[in-house]
C-alpha cells in the first residue's frame, strides 16, 4: 500500500517536471508576485528619480553660488572703499558692511548682514611682520623684532545660505589689504625752533616746555648740568591740515635709546589733538590730548608703539591735527626722537 | 490509483484585471507627471541659469574695466545715478561706455559700434550706476541691475532677479 502511494507520487512529480520543462505550465504570476515586482520597481525608480532630482538641485545651486559670489565680491569691494578712504576704520574682528547715506560703513563688532536668503559677514585678521618685513604667523608676535603691521589686514568675506535640512553652504572671498596708498605728514627736523602754530616750515614746531634740546635736529632731553639731563620734556607741533573728505589713520615714529641698554626708563609718548576746519584755520580742538582710545575726555592713554597705532574713529572728519611728544629719561640718558609720521588717506 | 492531470486554462479574473490596470495607471501616471515636472523644472532652471550667468558675465566685465580705468567720467562723484557708465581708460586704450537701450546692455569701445552684451532673451528692467565717492575720494561705483528672462510662450517660465554690487577703481 505504502509503496503504491509512493509510486503514484513519483509519477505525478515526474509528469510535472516534464510539463514544466516543456513550458506547459502557463499559470502566470500571482498578485503577490506582481506587488513584489512593483515594489522593487518603485524602489529602483525612486532611487533613479532622486539621483535625477539631485543633479537638478546641483544645477540650481549653481545659480545660488553665482548670487553668493556677487555678494562676496561686493563685500570685498565695499571694504576696499572704506580702506581707501578710512583705513583707521578697520578696527573690528568681525563686522557687517552697509551702504549708509551713500557711503559704505561698518556696522560694528560682531554684526552680520542679512541680504535676502544670504547672510554676509566680514572677518579681519591682523598681519605680523619680522624685522625684514616678511609676514610671520601671529604666534611669533612675542619674538623680538616681530611687530603688528598696522598698514596691512587680511580680510575675509563669508556669504552663507541654507540649502534645506539645516545644511549651510558658504562662499569665502579673501584679500590682503594694504594701506600703501596713504599720504604721510612727516617731520624729522625740529631745529628751526618753536612759534609756528600752523604748519609751514618743516623744521619748526609750536612750543616746548624748555626741557628739550632740538639743536641737532632730533628731539633730546636738555642738559640741566654737566652730567645731568632733564627727566621729562615735551614739545607741541604746528597744526597740519588735510584736504576735505580725507582721514587721519596712523601715528608712528622713529626713536632710539628707548627702554633699552643703560636706560630702561627712557620712553617716548605721543598724543594728538584734532579739529574740524573753520574757514582755513582750525576750529575747536578736541578738549584733551588723545591716545589710541580717542577723544574720551582724559589723557590717560597715549600712543606708545613706534611701529604704528591706529587713530581712533573719534577723529574722523577732522582736517586739522597736531601732536605732542613727551620724552622720559632717567637723568643721565635721553631718548632720541628722530622722525614723526602721521598717515592719512 | 489513477491520477488525472487536468490542465486548467483560464484568463485573469475581472478583479485581477482591474488591479493590474490600476497598478499600471499609477506607474504610468507617475512616470508622466515626473517627466512633465522634470521638463518644467529644466525650463525654469535654464531661465534662472541664463539670467544669473548673464548678470555674472556683465558685472565681471564692468568690474574689470572699472578697476583698470584712469577715471570715471560718467557718473562723476556727487552726480545723480545714471544708466550710462563712461570710463576713461589708460593711454593707448579706447574709452569705454556701457549703456542701456531697450532693455539691452551695450558696450562701446572708442569709435567702434556698440556691441550687444546681453542676449535677446534677457531684458534689463533697471540699470543704475551711482558714483558714491566724494571729493578727494577714489571713484567707487554702486551698480543696481534688475535682470529679466523673457519667455513669449509661457509666463510661468520667466525669471527676474536684482543685483547690487559695489566696484571701486584701483589706486595707481
Amino acid at each position: 500500500m505504502f509503496h503504491n502511494l509512493l509510486d503514484s507520487f513519483k509519477s505525478v512529480v515526474q509528469k510535472n517536471i516534464i510539463k514544466q520543462s516543456l513550458g506547459g505550465n502557463n499559470s502566470g504570476n500571482s498578485i503577490i508576485e506582481i506587488v513584489i515586482a512593483l515594489a522593487i520597481f518603485i524602489l529602483i525608480s525612486s532611487s533613479l528619480a532622486s539621483v535625477i532630482m539631485g543633479s537638478y538641485n546641483i544645477y540650481n545651486r549653481q545659480s545660488e553660488i553665482i548670487e553668493a559670489g556677487i555678494l562676496a565680491k561686493s563685500g570685498i569691494e565695499a571694504t576696499r572703499f572704506i580702506k581707501d578712504n578710512k583705513w583707521n576704520n578697520l578696527i573690528y574682528d568681525q563686522s557687517a558692511v552697509s551702504l549708509i547715506s551713500d557711503t559704505w560703513e561698518f556696522l560694528g563688532e560682531g554684526t552680520t548682514e542679512q541680504i535676502g536668503d544670504y547672510s554676509r559677514v566680514i572677518n579681519f585678521f591682523d598681519i605680523y611682520r619680522d624685522e625684514n618685513g616678511a609676514v610671520v604667523p601671529q604666534a611669533s608676535s612675542s619674538e623680538g623684532g616681530v611687530y603688528l603691521d598696522v598698514h596691512s589686514k587680511r580680510v575675509e568675506v563669508v556669504v552663507g545660505w541654507e540649502v534645506g535640512g539645516g545644511e549651510i553652504l558658504e562662499i569665502k572671498n579673501e584679500s590682503i589689504f594694504s594701506n600703501w596708498s596713504r599720504s604721510i605728514w612727516n617731520q624729522d627736523d625740529w631745529s628751526g625752533g618753536g612759534g609756528q602754530s600752523l604748519w609751514g616750515d618743516d623744521d619748526r614746531y609750536f612750543s616746548d616746555d624748555g626741557n628739550i634740546d632740538i639743536a641737532s635736529g632730533t628731539i633730546l632731553l636738555k642738559e640741566t648740568g654737566t652730567t645731568s639731563l632733564a627727566v621729562l620734556g615735551s614739545i607741541e607741533s604746528s597744526a597740519f591740515q588735510i584736504e576735505e573728505n580725507r582721514n587721519y589713520n596712523v601715528v608712528e615714529w622713529s626713536a632710539t635709546s628707548t627702554k633699552t641698554g643703560p636706560c630702561p626708563e627712557c620712553e617716548a609718548r605721543v598724543w594728538i589733538k584734532t579739529a574740524p576746519d573753520s574757514s582755513g584755520v582750525p576750529g575747536v580742538w578736541t578738549s584733551t590730548w588723545s591716545g589710541p582710545d580717542g577723544d574720551d575726555g582724559d589723557e590717560v592713554d597715549y600712543f606708545a608703539t613706534s611701529t604704528g597705532s591706529l587713530i581712533s574713529t573719534d577723529h574722523d572728519g577732522d582736517r586739522w591735527l597736531k601732536y605732542k611728544i613727551e620724552l622720559i629719561g632717567n637723568g643721565t640718558h635721553t631718548p632720541s626722537f628722530e622722525e614723526m609720521k602721521i598717515s592719512y588717506n | 490509483m489513477k491520477i488525472k492531470s487536468k490542465r486548467k486554462k483560464r484568463g485573469f479574473t475581472i478583479v485581477e484585471t482591474l488591479v493590474y490596470i490600476a497598478l499600471i495607471s499609477v506607474v504610468l501616471g507617475s512616470f508622466v507627471s515626473f517627466g512633465v515636472y522634470m521638463a518644467d523644472l529644466r525650463v525654469k532652471a535654464a531661465a534662472i541659469q541664463t539670467v544669473e550667468e548673464s548678470a555674472m558675465i556683465s558685472l565681471n566685465l564692468i568690474s574689470s574695466h572699472i578697476k583698470r580705468s584712469d577715471s570715471i567720467v560718467i557718473p562723476a562723484p556727487g552726480d545723480e545715478a545714471t544708466s550710462t557708465l563712461y570710463l576713461d581708460m589708460p593711454d593707448g586704450n579706447s574709452d569705454i561706455i556701457y549703456s542701456l537701450e531697450n532693455g539691452i546692455l551695450y558696450i562701446t569701445e572708442g569709435a567702434a559700434s556698440a556691441v550687444q552684451l546681453t542676449g535677446d532673451g534677457i531684458e534689463i528692467l533697471d540699470l543704475s550706476f551711482n558714483n558714491i565717492a566724494k571729493l578727494n575720494q577714489q571713484d567707487s561705483i554702486y551698480i543696481n541691475m534688475d535682470m529679466h528672462r523673457r519667455n513669449a510662450i509661457n509666463k510661468a517660465y520667466e525669471y527676474s532677479n536684482s543685483y547690487q554690487i559695489n566696484l571701486t577703481k584701483r589706486i595707481r
